[in-house]
């Protein structure tokens, strides 16, 4: 048999295998986590009593609550977005082009807020700028008028989304000017361009791309947060999307409760798909700049005179963003009961010393535990046969999983959470069972979720090699399996592991989809610590808030050490 | 006003004639249950997390899965489930007294054997012996001892000017309380739907359930609230700045039954945690969160007295009848939707 005769019949073995493959292995895990849930969601919104009508949402777009909502969530995420753009972009250009002395330390110092939970951070604010926070009372025993600013309502939320969002555009907009060449700026101030005329047409211009990705994952991530609304949102009747599905499904004395809940996700999933189409067509628009090849160290611009009130301003600014809902937390984990004045005698570790020991603590522990593990193993599993199908066969069912996979990504977890319920409600067809109410919906949901991540992060991994390894192996005699064990898992072993983190640590403080999804004896992390803050057990609540935010950072620190940098929670 | 006589006399006289004529029954030794229960219930976290702590220390075979929230919410997931025909709930506490006839009712509830039976007050045995109190749940002033030097006295006291936007009250649509509270006041001519519309004229805010209202109390957001005692005496004992005091002008009680559901997977465990809910060291840990309970005994540090205070009385045929109408009535007085 001649050589060329050996590899083709090595290629055919391995297309058949590959076929094989992904019919068996990949069609059944995403038509459960994916297609199925998802499919059961218009069903449920379009089904009246077995046959198909648009009465559900005819009745949901004639309720102005429901509009009313929706209005606070888009101009809630947008203003957040906007606030979020300003600051975060501002100082990504201090760090990234100025001589603001420690820029190093500023920049890790800054992003921090990113790692607080954004639930966590609102209830952390709370306790600064409430009616009764720190500072308030701080300046009600200064003058005996009411409260300086309530944090309930639209305005709370804005705060809370853009103190917590900022660094997104901090780090890509930063990351872009690292990259740029500025022989670009250098060439235009030369021919005579002012400074803010640079600014303008050069600065400005290749960093947009940059910018507009920061502001769209961070107007998604506004768009499907739960956990801030409902915290600040609810308590002045002030709804959100999010949460009012969250009250609807709560809610049984509404008919059809769950096709109401359906009717609302599907119609806050458009709203997100949009988004992500907008996105996908300003790329294709070819606003994307290629901005690569950096000449050299970039000339930082010198600060003089402005020198110390920038570096002060954003000195201050990341004490205030950082260091005020950190120490908000520390004061009301540390202090005796709720109510007492911040001195001495009142401070005790009690709080932390009790965690151990709470039964909420100790089960949800456990669970998240548990379904972190879980998760991340499934996702980098499936992700990585999808992502090797689609890198080596292109075959088009590859690319269609791919996309499939793709889909939970952009649409909010409220909505994958309903579509799990409407799904796995009833009990299994054989085993007459139903994972309602168990770990298992809750893992279904994690995987949807995160599914994307791990594909993300390896299709780019993979197609940083070609073939020819596997094909001289598959030549050389090996099975499929031993080449996929030997060659092309270990040469993807680095990717394989971060989008294990990067899986991980959001999925340990998840709240957004546990928060519907949870049953008796099967809260999560997340879930226990909005059970505790709803509860007003304050103490507990924050030290517990404290110990989520150290288990990201070091998640984080962990990612960046495997990864040798390269993955990061950011 | 003619003092009534003593309650406490009253029970204690009731349970010794009861103790008198108890007869033995069998209870589930501690070595022979096993398993898994799940317990829905309204009773604020700490005390549930007490009692099924010190539940399992006896019964170390079994292990008991709390979800806690206020009655609104355990009702819709106990309703979804019931409708789904899979109910987790083995034992269930609600401050909802109608709903938990109703399930007698519908025969859902398993009469209650507990050798404790006969040391509570009978009184608190309800529904033909299928469900049962444990605490003596009632609606008090409670307030913020740094802000409110004299607190009022009486619940009318709330509608004065001073205390505007200092209030806070429980949401009835969330916490079965602040529902009886308004079933009772409603049905009450000295108070009705107008005590609620001043309420909301001083500006009073309505919070989600009594433990968070006791919060806000202790931290001074909101000094002020119409609350269940128990939740403020367990901030007081831990040092917060809050106490309470019991209205002169009505004393609002809430029914809050425990029951055993019959459908229960693991109805001996189910039946031992009711039974120990009702010994004299389960009402202890009420006692020790500051409730009184129903066995007369067993009876909480520094409880202001409550005898004398006329009690008010809800007409719950009609309340439960028209649950959504005063709910609705409610949330248009307060501007919520």
């Amino acid at each position: 048999m001649t050589a060329g005769g050996r590899a083709a019949q090595a290629t055919n073995a391995r297309a058949r295998l590959l076929r094989a493959a992904s019919w068996g292995l990949l069609a059944g895990p995403l038509v459960v986590v994916v297609a199925y849930p998802l499919g059961q969601l218009l069903v449920a919104s379009a089904l009246v009593d077995r046959r198909i009508s648009g009465t559900v949402y005819t009745r949901v777009l004639a309720e102005p609550d429901y509009w009313r909502a929706f209005g606070h969530s888009l101009a809630v995420s947008t203003a957040a977005t906007v606030v979020a753009g300003l600051i975060g972009g501002a100082l990504a250009w201090v760090v990234a082009r100025t001589d603001i002395p420690g820029w190093v330390a500023l920049r890790r110092w800054l992003v921090i807020p990113y790692m607080i939970p954004p639930f966590v951070a609102a209830f952390a604010w709370h306790g600064l700028l409430g009616p009764a926070g720190y500072l308030n009372q701080a300046y009600l025993t200064l003058s005996h008028a009411g409260p300086v600013f309530t944090i309930y309502g639209a305005a709370g939320i804005v705060f809370v989304l853009a103190m917590t969002t900022y660094p997104l555009f901090l780090i890509l907009v930063a990351r872009a000017l690292d990259q740029m060449n500025a022989e670009l700026e250098e060439a235009a101030e030369i021919s005579g361009a002012s400074p803010g005329r640079v600014m303008r047409d050069i600065t400005l211009r290749l960093v947009a791309p940059a910018f507009a990705s920061a502001a769209m994952l961070a107007f998604s991530g506004d768009l499907s947060n739960f956990g801030v609304p409902a915290l600040l949102g609810d308590p002045v009747g002030f709804r959100v999307m999010t949460t009012a599905i969250y009250a609807t499904v709560q809610d049984v004395t509404v008919p059809n409760h769950l096709s109401v809940a359906a009717a609302l996700s599907v119609w806050l999933a458009l709203a997100a798909l949009a988004v992500a189409l907008f996105q996908l067509w300003t790329h294709a628009q070819g606003r994307h700049v290629i901005i690569g090849g950096r000449g050299g160290r970039t000339r930082p611009v010198r600060l003089g005179r402005w020198s110390a009130p920038v570096t002060a301003g954003a000195w201050m600014l990341g004490l205030v963003t950082t260091g005020g809902p950190l120490a908000s937390l520390a004061m009301l984990a540390l202090t005796r009961a709720y109510g007492l004045p911040p001195a001495w005698g009142n401070l005790t570790w009690q709080h932390f010393l009790e965690l151990p020991s709470d039964p909420l603590v100790r089960t949800a522990v456990t669970n998240s535990a548990i379904l972190t593990v879980a998760a991340a193993t499934t996702t980098a599993a499936i992700g990585f046969v999808i992502s090797y199908l689609r890198v080596r066969s292109h075959s088009r069912f590859a690319a269609v999983l791919d996309y499939v996979s793709g889909i939970p990504y952009v649409i909010p977890g409220t909505v994958i959470a309903i579509a799990m319920i409407l799904a796995w409600i009833q009990p299994l067809p054989v085993l007459r069972v139903s994972i309602y109410n168990t770990l298992w919906i809750l893992w279904l949901a994690y995987c949807a979720r995160y599914l994307a991540v791990p594909i993300r992060g390896l299709n780019s991994a993979l197609r940083q090699y070609d073939g020819a390894l596997e094909e001289a192996a598959a030549g050389a005699g090996a099975t499929p399996l031993r080449i996929v064990r030997d060659v092309a898992a270990p040469l993807v072993w680095g990717s394989l592991l971060s989008s294990w983190l990067l899986v991980a640590v959001p999925a340990l403080n998840e709240l957004t989809v546990s928060i519907l999804l949870y049953g008796p004896g099967h809260e999560t992390v997340g879930v226990a610590a909005f059970l505790m803050i709803r509860d007003g057990r304050i103490a507990t609540a924050a030290a517990f808030g404290l110990l989520m935010i150290l288990v990201v950072v070091l998640g984080d620190a962990v990612a960046r050490r495997v990864s040798r940098g390269r993955a990061a929670l950011w | 006003m003619r003092r009534k006589p003593d309650r406490y006399a009253l029970i204690a006289l009731t349970c010794l004639i009861a103790v008198a004529a108890t007869s033995d029954i069998p209870v589930s030794q501690a070595d022979t249950v096993s398993g898994t229960i799940t317990y829905y219930t309204v009773k604020p976290t700490e005390l549930v997390n007490k009692v099924v702590t010190d539940f399992q220390a006896k019964y170390p075979g079994v292990r008991v899965e709390v979800y806690r929230a206020g009655s609104g919410d355990v009702i819709a997931r106990f309703s979804a489930e019931q409708q789904a025909g899979a109910i987790k709930a083995d034992v269930i506490t609600l401050a909802d007294r109608p709903f938990v006839q109703t399930l007698a009712r519908q025969s859902l509830l398993e009469p209650v054997r507990s050798r404790w039976l006969s040391s509570i007050d009978p009184r608190y045995v309800y529904d033909g012996g299928r469900d049962f109190e444990t605490e003596l749940v009632a609606i008090a002033i409670g307030y913020n001892t740094r802000l409110i030097q004299k607190p009022p006295t009486r619940l009318k006291d709330l509608l004065d000017p001073a205390y505007r936007n200092k209030i806070i009250i429980p949401d009835p649509g969330y916490s079965g309380a602040a529902f009886a509270m308004l079933a009772t006041l409603v049905n009450t001519r000295a108070f009705g739907w107008d005590f609620y519309r001043g309420l909301k004229q001083v500006g009073t805010l309505v919070g989600q359930g009594n433990p968070a209202a006791a919060q806000a109390i202790a931290s001074g957001e909101r000094p002020l609230a119409a609350i269940t005692y128990g939740d403020v005496l367990s901030l007081k004992q831990r040092g917060s700045p809050v106490d309470i005091v019991f209205p002169k002008d009505g004393l609002v009680v809430v029914p809050q039954p425990t029951g055993v559901l019959r459908t229960s997977h693991n109805l001996a465990a189910a039946e031992a945690f009711a039974d120990f809910c009702l010994s004299p060291e389960g009402l202890a840990d009420s006692a020790a969160f500051g409730y009184a309970t129903v066995n007369p005994q067993i009876r909480p540090q520094g409880l202001p007295s409550f005898a004398g205070i006329p009690v008010l009385s809800a007409d719950w045929k009609t309340a439960s009848a028209q649950h959504a109408k005063f709910l609705s009535q409610f949330r248009a007085i307060f501007g919520l939707h």
